[in-house]
């Protein structure tokens, strides 16, 4: 029966098409990745090194099939009445052993680079953190600092599920969490760090293109942790960004309704009047 | 006798008859129930007739047998009851919120919600399907079943070397058994802080209504488990050690044999840590201590209790154990299929000391690689660096079996039979589930699939494409030994041809969408617009369907299991014309295993002997004289 | 056309798993919960109960999965937003729910979802079928998930109190799109569409008016004889009844409080004013329940032991809270809110408000009080100006940044002299 041979063809020839569907569908492959050209291409050195271990494990996996898959087809019992009698070989066992240690050794190394750039404390940027994102159930509380630039005052600006920061800029938030774990997962920046309680994690992470991003909760986190979504918009400049916090700002400092003149009136507004009178 | 010198040498026949002595001792107390009146102790007659009471019989039995077939038994019924639970998460994930078949009509008068079920039931069962499948099916059939009939059987004992621990270690799931079922019904349901328990989810009675009541029953539940598998665990190490038949020397053992072996010292050094893990947790939702609580935390709108303690101190403890815990799931499966490959290989199995050495080595680094669940954990990089090293290098043994695998089917003759297919299944999938580890062992790539489905599909890949094929090739192989019929060989192919494929079927595709982000513990992902396409949606559905027809598929073996259990035709002693010393006495075997206690003569493996007329020599068998000088004795020392 | 053939064959599979009897697409009905057969005062009425039930049907539909919008039930597009299928106002009770669309900007008909089916979705579990804030989930929260039907909110901006404080569509928005800081209703600003929003906003307004009609019927049913159920009963008299809750709800937009003066400055005169007020200078005892440090431990309150025992410890159970409610009344202290639930005080030093921090909603908080809570109406009472109640907010703004505000701080006695203490006072506030 050498046709049992041909299942398993089958099967690793499917296994590997799989991976190939991605070139029609972008869902059947890594997301979208912002994190290729910024200053901190965090995301394209995971892709590279992803890319790279699905080639090495690609061909292994190629390897150990065909030989599998020749074997079943081969040696049968009508194609082979008594099978070799013969123990191993140990020049054999060496090589597969040299060789697969080889290769594993080079991918540990080879990645390390990477590990360090991504998280080690040395290589954080030297900017100040541009929020603070404190996971609670189930939502990101976010804080950025207010025109003091700093964080913990009056002035901060507070947003929930909306982080917002600046194309091509590193970028680096205090990572928190208010009750249970949670992870803060940035698909697109291929960025994941669990938010820890009782420490303060800094995270950092860049993007090259403007636009709107899922920010995923990676940790499970009770009877919502489906419900945690947050959006990342990324500004195109800085100058987009600051607008945008300050009509944040002005929204939250709101403290009247708009009158039918359709002005608003806020706290900064009656500053201005109060400074003119 | 030409091998007494190397049995002495191994100095095996002393404790043989101290073990005898010992089970007399224990036959003699049982005694005193009034049913051995017969039975004449103090001359060294080692047979025991098999207890006639249908309770110490069947019930309280101290024989390995009768202990490891409840071990299946048991498991088998909590493998159904873990699959159904699977099929409700994947009908969840394929068709968010809809009405589950079956489950709502039965929860809809709890639930009030059109048959919708409410997230937190949609935690609870992933949770309670990864623990059942882990503690009560997977860990218990392997070492539990197999371990406990096979053990005595290949070593060529008489039973265990404390018969009454063993029948202890089968009792002591029952109370965890109930707890765990137990848990489900306990106002706010079933634990659901997933089967890794994390604090604070878990630790807080408020944090999601299964930490209520549910929480504390499982770790009561796993807490019996544990014991349970430590008397197993210390009944192998002692009976492997010092229970072996004359002749059978630890390089002559039977791959299963190693595994069982080099599993239970696993066991035997990480259970303590799970253990006390357990005991925190325990004592941090019951009494109040803070062994994970960090300083004046709150949960749940809840202002904080004091605190003191590390939340990342349980993942520490925890993965010490379940890391390990890994390995446990699939090297006793690894040894089950290293002897069915050479069986219906008919040839020796490849490279039998590498295949040691690799087990041994999988069990050392093993112990020094949990910290690859917890790169993304907050814990220092630089210790994720040296995590990340060590589980590179995890992958070498594995890689070394597999090779060795192909290279007994090499130019053996190969019988297509259903254990030696699900064998054949085992290696091809074990491939990927070996592949897919090493991205998550390089620290960036995990960093982007960490908690998706990548991991899912990886687990599943080992865990049901290895560990649970490696489950089925020992029932089919074992099963005419264990009760004497034979399972129908047609029903056996068309079961693995429907696994097979919707073994795939289902678990394959969760790489590709892992990849992509999908989280996992996730009741829906649609929420999430990169998810929300309709590449994901397909690939979801379709797991779904298959996962279903994988279902579907399992009848076709209780069908078989149940029917060959009271029709199947008679088994021979050794139908599958094996080596090993279990197929050297009756099927079933009688209580005492063996009429006379075999002598070995040579390692498990060898087949297709030149000079031997048969393709296969048991181990009672000495080798011909003419290929003596061919054979490759393993090295002395 | 893929997805509806790999159900087919899922569901197929589940039949060879033999547990295709009966329907297998499609949800379960829905019912509404239903206070009428529990009241006691109805127990041997039964035509009285039975005529309620009839004209609540008519007039909203038999059940979740079948509305009706009552003719003048104040929604947009004529409640057409409420569900994909609807029976509208003016039809006959047997005309068949027709699937409506929603005439989006540009003139297009766009098929909707419906806000039952979102509410379904991502409300039901806590907030229960008939918006009794009873779901599968609820009894594992606290706070507890609101039960609409009194038609009482929380958080609203409009003068008056309880049912007469209807919230505006923007209250309910803010609430939806933000949640509620220190609870469990999560922000769905990221999870729903600004249109499914809205469609949310009339399902809940529907579940709500629903619910106040019942309780009318109810309350007018209490005096009458089964004889009566047909006059005093009749669709029109039941349409007044209707007409007062949608009047209600309607009147809600131009019933909102705006400040005449915008907040000002928060100076240290201000912040210090309204340190003086919230220690009762002008006999409010805002200390009383948020105590005299701010964290929400005040003497009017019941305990904090006495409340984690009856709410966060043992299972959840209602024997626990009418427990604590008694040893509050006994003790004559606050314990809960309208609903019957237990509920604390705001903790002011965390910078957390469940309202909104924007200084108009904490304008509310204080100027018009906390629906169906202890917080009570301030504007017109013990406040009289605008000025007054902005300078408690720049109070309560200022006090998570500035803890020493309320260091030892003690009360202070009705039309106690201002001068010297004030100076005192805003000395150490100054720290």
């Amino acid at each position: 029966m050498r046709y049992w041979s041909l299942l398993f063809l089958v099967t690793a020839v499917l296994v590997v098409a799989a991976f190939g569907v991605g070139a029609f569908d972008p869902s059947w492959w890594l997301p979208e990745n912002v994190s290729l050209h910024g200053p901190l291409h965090i995301g394209a050195e995971v892709d590279h090194l992803f890319i790279l271990i699905l080639v090495i494990t690609g061909l292994v996996f190629i390897g150990t099939q065909a030989a599998l898959v020749w074997t079943l087809w081969r040696y049968p019992r009508e194609f082979q009445p008594k099978a070799t009698y013969q123990h191993g070989s140990q020049r054999l066992e060496v090589v597969w052993t040299i060789i697969p240690a080889a290769i594993l050794v080079f991918i540990a190394l080879y990645q390390l680079g990477a590990w360090t750039d991504i998280k080690f404390r040395s290589a954080q940027p030297k900017v100040p953190p541009i929020a603070e994102v404190t996971a609670r159930q189930f939502q990101w509380l976010i804080r950025y600092p207010g025109p003091d630039g700093r964080i913990g005052t009056p002035d901060d600006l507070h947003t929930i599920n909306d982080l917002h920061f600046v194309k091509n800029e590193p970028t680096v938030i205090h990572l928190k969490t208010r009750d249970v774990l949670h992870s803060f997962f940035l698909p697109a920046m291929r960025i994941k760090q669990d938010a820890v309680p009782g420490l303060t994690i800094p995270v950092w992470f860049d993007a090259d293109r403007a636009g709107t991003y899922d920010l995923v909760c990676a940790e499970l986190c009770g009877w919502g942790h489906y419900k945690m979504r947050g959006v990342v918009t990324v500004h195109e400049t800085r100058r987009d960004f600051e607008e945008w916090a300050s009509r944040a700002l002005e929204e939250q400092n709101r403290s009247q309704l708009a009158t039918i003149g359709g002005t608003v009136a806020t706290a900064s507004a009656a500053t201005a009047d109060a400074g003119g009178n | 006798m030409s091998t007494n010198s190397l049995g002495s040498a191994d100095g095996n026949i002393e404790p043989v008859s101290e073990a005898t002595r010992a089970e007399a001792r224990a036959a003699s107390e049982g005694g005193g129930h009034g049913d051995h009146g017969g039975h004449g102790h103090g001359h060294d007659d080692h047979v025991h007739p098999a207890p006639s009471n249908f309770l110490t019989r069947y019930i309280f039995s101290t024989d390995h047998k009768i202990i490891g077939i409840q071990f299946l038994f048991s498991g088998l019924l909590f493998f159904i009851l873990g699959g159904l639970l699977a099929l409700a998460v994947r009908w969840q994930l394929a068709w968010p919120w809809s009405r589950v078949p079956i489950l709502s009509t039965i929860m809809e008068g709890e639930w009030k919600t059109g048959g919708q079920m409410p997230p937190e039931f949609y935690n609870k069962l992933f949770t309670m399907h990864a623990t059942v499948m882990i503690f009560f099916v997977i860990i218990p059939l392997l070492t539990g079943a197999f371990g406990n009939f096979l053990i005595p059987l290949m070593i060529g004992a008489r039973d265990m070397a404390f018969p009454k621990l063993n029948m202890l270690s089968y009792w002591f799931m029952w109370p965890a058994f109930i707890l765990m079922l137990q848990s489900f019904v306990v106002e706010g349901g079933a634990a659901e802080a997933g089967w890794t328990s994390y604090p604070l989810l878990a630790l807080f009675r408020w944090a999601t209504p299964g930490s209520l009541n549910g929480q504390t029953l499982w770790l009561m539940s796993l807490l019996f488990a544990g014991v349970s598998s430590m008397m197993g665990s210390i009944n192998y190490i002692t009976t492997i050690l010092m229970l072996r038949a004359p002749g059978m020397k630890l390089f002559r053992m039977p791959m299963t044999v190693w595994a069982l072996f080099i599993t239970a010292l696993l066991q035997a050094f990480a259970l303590p840590v799970l253990t006390s893990a357990l005991v925190m947790q325990l004592l941090d939702r019951t009494v109040g201590t803070n062994f994970f609580t960090p300083v004046a935390w709150s949960v749940a709108n809840q202002p904080g209790p004091v605190g003191g303690g590390q939340t990342i101190l349980w993942q520490h403890l925890f993965w010490f154990y379940s890391h390990p815990a890994v390995y446990i799931m699939i090297l006793p499966a690894m040894g089950i299929v290293s002897d069915v490959i050479s069986t219906f290989s008919r040839k020796p199995l490849f490279g039998y000391k590498p295949m040691v050495f690799a087990i041994a080595g999988i069990a050392f680094l093993g112990f020094i690689v949990w910290g690859h669940h917890m790169f993304q954990s907050g814990m220092n990089p630089a210790l994720g660096a040296t995590f990340m090293l060590s589980t590179m290098m995890i992958a070498l043994p594995s890689a070394i079996k597999t090779f060795n695998w192909i290279g007994t089917l090499w130019s053996g003759s190969i019988h297509f039979t259903t254990p030696m297919l699900f064998a054949i299944g085992f290696v091809s999938m074990f491939v990927i589930g070996g592949l897919s580890g090493i991205f998550m062992a390089a620290t960036p790539v995990d960093m982007h699939i960490h908690d998706t489905y990548f991991i899912v599909g990886h687990i599943h890949y080992v865990l049901f494409g290895g560990s649970t094929f490696g489950i089925f090739a020992a029932i089919y192989y074992w099963f005419p030994k264990m009760f004497g019929r034979m399972m129908d060989e047609r029903l056996g192919k068309i079961h693995f041809v429907l696994t097979f494929i919707f073994f795939n079927g289902t678990f394959f595709l969760m790489h590709i969408i892992g990849m992509h982000g999908h989280p996992r513990r996730i009741a829906t992902p649609y929420e999430y617009e990169f998810l929300n396409r309709p590449g994901i949606h397909f690939m979801n559905e379709f797991m779904t369907v298959n996962a279903l027809l994988l279902g579907a598929s399992q009848l076709i073996v209780v069908y078989n299991f149940v029917v060959s259990l009271f029709a199947g035709p008679r088994a021979s002693e050794n139908p599958w014309r094996a080596n090993t010393l279990e197929w050297a006495t009756a099927s079933p075997p009688p209580h005492y295993n063996f009429l006379k206690i075999p002598t070995v003569y040579h390692a498990a493996y060898e087949y297709s002997v030149p000079g031997v007329e048969e393709d296969y020599l048991p181990q009672t068998r000495p080798l011909p004289p003419a290929s003596q000088q061919m054979v490759l004795e393993p090295a002395r020392g | 056309m893929i997805s509806s053939w790999i159900r087919r064959v899922g569901a197929a599979g589940l039949l060879l798993l033999g547990a295709g009897c009966g329907q297998l697409e499609g949800p379960l009905p829905l019912t509404y919960s239903t206070s009428i057969q529990a009241q006691e005062s109805l127990a041997d009425k039964p035509l009285l109960r039975a005529t309620i039930q009839q004209r609540l049907t008519e007039l909203f539909g038999p059940s979740p999965d079948v509305m009706r919008v009552p003719p003048g039930a104040p929604l947009p597009e004529g409640g057409a937003r409420l569900a994909a299928f609807a029976i509208l106002g003016d039809e006959s009770a047997e005309a068949r729910p027709r699937r409506v669309a929603f005439r989006t900007a540009d003139g297009q008909d766009e098929p909707i979802r419906g806000g039952y089916a979102i509410y379904r979705e991502q409300c039901m579990h806590c907030h229960g079928a008939s918006g009794d804030g009873n779901g599968p989930t609820a009894p594992f929260l606290w706070p507890a998930p609101r039960d609409y039907r009194p038609g009482i909110y929380k958080f609203t901006s409009t003068a008056g109190s309880g049912p007469d404080s209807k919230p505006t569509r923007d209250d309910l928005r803010r609430t939806i799109r933000l949640g509620i800081a220190n609870s469990s209703m999560p922000a769905f600003e990221s999870l729903l569409t600004p249109n499914e929003i809205e469609q949310v906003i009339d399902y809940v307004m529907f579940l709500s008016m629903r619910g106040e009609v019942e309780g009318g019927l109810l309350f007018l049913a209490q005096d009458l004889e089964d004889a009566d159920a047909e006059t005093e009963l009749s669709p029109e008299a039941v349409a007044e009844v209707a007409e007062l809750v949608f009047e209600r709800w309607r009147s809600a937009e131009s019933n909102v409080l705006n400040p005449k003066v915008p907040r000002p400055e928060p100076t240290r005169e201000s912040i210090e004013r309204g340190r003086r007020l919230f220690l009762g200078e002008k006999g409010l005892q805002c200390y009383g329940c948020h105590g005299l440090d701010g964290k929400g431990n005040g003497e009017s309150f019941i305990d904090y032991r006495s409340f984690v025992r009856a709410v966060f410890e043992g299972n959840p159970s209602r024997e626990k809270i009418l427990a604590l409610k008694e040893e509050a009344e006994k003790a004559n202290k606050k314990w809960g809110d309208d609903w019957g639930n237990p509920i604390r005080p705001g903790n002011l030093t965390t910078g957390q408000y469940k309202g909104g921090r924007r200084p108009i909603d904490i304008y509310w908080r204080i100027a018009k009080g906390i629906n169906g809570t202890p917080m009570p109406v301030h504007l017109g009472s013990q406040l009289t100006s605008d000025e007054e109640v902005w300078d408690l907010v720049n109070f309560v703004l200022a006090l998570p940044y500035q803890p020493d505000l309320l260091e030892d701080a003690q009360p202070v006695a009705p039309g106690e002299a201002t001068a010297g203490v004030a100076i005192g006072s805003a000395g150490s506030a100054g720290h």
